[in-house]
């Protein structure tokens, strides 16, 4: 008999897998929890999950190879577990969730978590799918949690549809994979598929774009992406927040680690895929954000085409475009909670999305619409701004690797998605205050958050070193 | 029966989850699209397997099949449970009628 537990440590894990399960209990069983806040133990355990993921160190293989824990696992859900800190803190000053499911929500959300890690470490096949719906699963339902928006149900519903449409093309993309190269490893199946002449025969195609799907719905890429806008709109605000950031990232963590072993013989048909993904999916998410006038809708499209520039830097293929997305990363990270922060702060009261209710509020809030133009402007990708550098890098990689119609899109995309950040930004600064009923709550947090996030966006706009020795930290060692 | 006729039954189940997916207005029916779409992959995973040469994937391709039927379980049961909220918010399940959000 071996002794299995040396391959089963991976304690992080453990530790969020044991306050989803703790917190459902403990929250349907015993009466009244409702009443205590989960808060403060959540974030103990977080913290205590954020030491073990810090104190680690080397690579190993867990779980009979099926994950791997490296640096590039470990600092990514280091990130991951900070975006869910910085969740819990706008659940607080947003009252769309309601009290008496508390316990219950922090539970989904240490599952999401768990599937995410697990994301991000995945060898194998079976592994991911099952990390793709451990994310997605919880996903749904707390989409479907908004009690002051009742059509985050439709939404919901809609996005369960979508979610479970894409894993079983997914699944079936698995399933012809193993059927060419009869196993599920990473390494193994590409290798095999690159030894024998199906690289560029229809069947090995098809398996690969059928495993693309699941992987691209989690970014929200085309042409999987019509869940994105209906979900964010309806989902309360905080979780639209997370979602549009932590299993983003996931996704993407995915993808470099599925296409990091490729052999080179594939390289130019998986380049050619992923850059047409890519040139689609910001081509299309800039232009329906163009006609939008919900501000959550329009994070939502901007999302969307935020998730089609980074994919140029998978769709590179090589150690400089992983580079580039690690840099982009973290300033996406920023830019995007910073912009949830301010429209939660200048909504909640109100409950009004409307772009058009942002009018005139620079002289009511001026800290926050700074900040939130800070935010909008380094998402548009203007200089000085963090955003600036992070799609400059991105640039640079696919220019290196001679890839010019996708930049030329990338760039007259670039200029697209400046016309509706900039609107905005004109109705919050320049136009007239024609609004008399609402009322923005004074809170000391989101201010001071937005007010803190805004800052490295700018510093990091001006001195990006800090991010070049995170970029360095993060790389996937092969 | 060898391997082709069961990559043929799989397929047919995989093309009708489309059709079903694409061509149905009632989310329940959707739903049933996708659980065709699951059950190719899963049939397709052990017909791979019974006819895979090696015995560690024969084991893969099993395991992975019954993982498939536990994940559209999962998903069932959690789009069923929203359908439920949707019901009871809307008395509407059919999908072309439940238009709140567009744009």
């Amino acid at each position: 008999m071996i002794n299995t537990l040396p391959y089963l440590s991976y304690i992080p894990a453990h530790v969020l897998m044991g306050v989803a399960i703790l917190f459902f209990f403990l929250g349907k069983v015993v009466p009244r929890l409702n009443q205590i806040s989960p808060v403060p133990f959540f974030y103990l355990f977080l913290i205590g999950a954020f030491i073990f993921e810090l104190s680690g160190s080397g690579t190993q293989s867990l779980f009979f190879d099926l994950i791997q824990v490296d640096s590039f696992s470990r600092m990514l859900n280091q990130v991951f577990f900070i975006v869910i800190a910085v969740t819990v803190i706008m659940m607080q000053y947003n009252g769309e969730i309601k009290q008496e499911i508390t316990w219950e929500v922090f539970g989904l959300l240490s599952a999401v978590c768990l599937g995410m890690m697990f994301m991000t470490t995945s060898t194998h096949l079976l592994m991911a799918a099952l990390a793709i719906e451990l994310v997605s699963i919880p996903s749904y339902v707390l989409v479907a949690l908004n009690a002051k928006n009742p059509v985050s149900r439709e939404a919901a519903l809609k996005y369960i549809l979508f979610g479970s449409f894409a894993a079983g093309i997914m699944l079936y993309g698995m399933s012809l994979i193993f059927g060419i190269t009869g196993t599920l490893e990473f390494e193994d199946l590409w290798s095999i598929l690159g030894s024998n002449t199906i690289y560029d025969s229809p069947v090995y195609l098809m398996a690969i774009l059928m495993t693309l799907a699941g992987m691209v719905f989690k970014i929200a890429a085309v042409p999987f992406h019509f869940w994105c806008p209906d979900a964010y709109q309806a989902a309360p605000t905080p979780i639209t927040a997370f979602l549009s950031t932590a299993p983003k990232v996931a996704g993407l963590a995915l993808l470099i680690r599925f296409f990091s072993f490729h052999v080179s013989l594939q390289a130019e048909t998986l380049t050619l895929i992923l850059s047409i993904l890519a040139m689609l999916t910001m081509t299309i998410g800039n232009l329906a954000a163009l006609r939008q006038s919900d501000i959550k809708r329009l994070l939502a499209y901007s999302s969307i085409s935020h998730a089609g520039f980074i994919l140029m830097g998978i769709a590179v293929l090589n150690q400089d475009g992983r580079n580039a997305v690690f840099f982009y990363i973290p300033v996406y990270l920023l830019m995007n909670l910073g912009a949830f922060m301010a429209v939660i702060y200048l909504s909640s009261e109100s409950n009004d999305f409307r772009i058009s209710s942002y009018s005139g509020l620079i002289k009511r809030v001026p800290v926050v619409v700074i900040g939130f133009t800070v935010c909008l402007f380094s998402l548009a990708g203007i200089p000085p701004f963090a955003g600036f550098i992070a799609k400059f890098y991105l640039f640079k990689v696919v220019i290196e690797k001679q890839l010019y119609l996708l930049a030329v899109v990338a760039g007259i995309n670039t200029v697209i998605a400046l016309y509706y950040y900039v609107n905005v930004i004109k109705v919050m600064i320049i136009d007239g205050e024609d609004r008399s009923t609402t009322s923005v709550r004074v809170a000391g947090g989101p201010v001071a958050f937005v007010t803190v996030v805004s800052i490295p966006i700018i510093i990091f706009g001006v001195y990006w070193q800090p991010l070049l020795n995170w970029v360095d930290k993060v790389k996937l060692l092969m | 029966m060898n391997l082709e006729g069961y990559l043929a039954v799989s397929a047919a189940l995989f093309t009708l989850g489309i059709i079903a997916f694409i061509s149905r207005r009632n989310s329940i029916a959707i739903l049933m699209g996708v659980e065709l779409v699951l059950n190719a992959a899963a049939l397709n995973f052990v017909a791979f397997s019974r006819f895979s040469v090696s015995p560690a994937s024969r084991m893969e391709g099993q395991i992975f099949a019954v993982f498939i039927i536990l994940m559209a379980a999962a998903e069932a049961v959690v789009a069923l449970a929203i359908a439920l909220t949707v019901y009871r918010e809307f008395k509407e399940i059919r999908a072309d009628r439940l238009t709140q959000l567009n744009g």
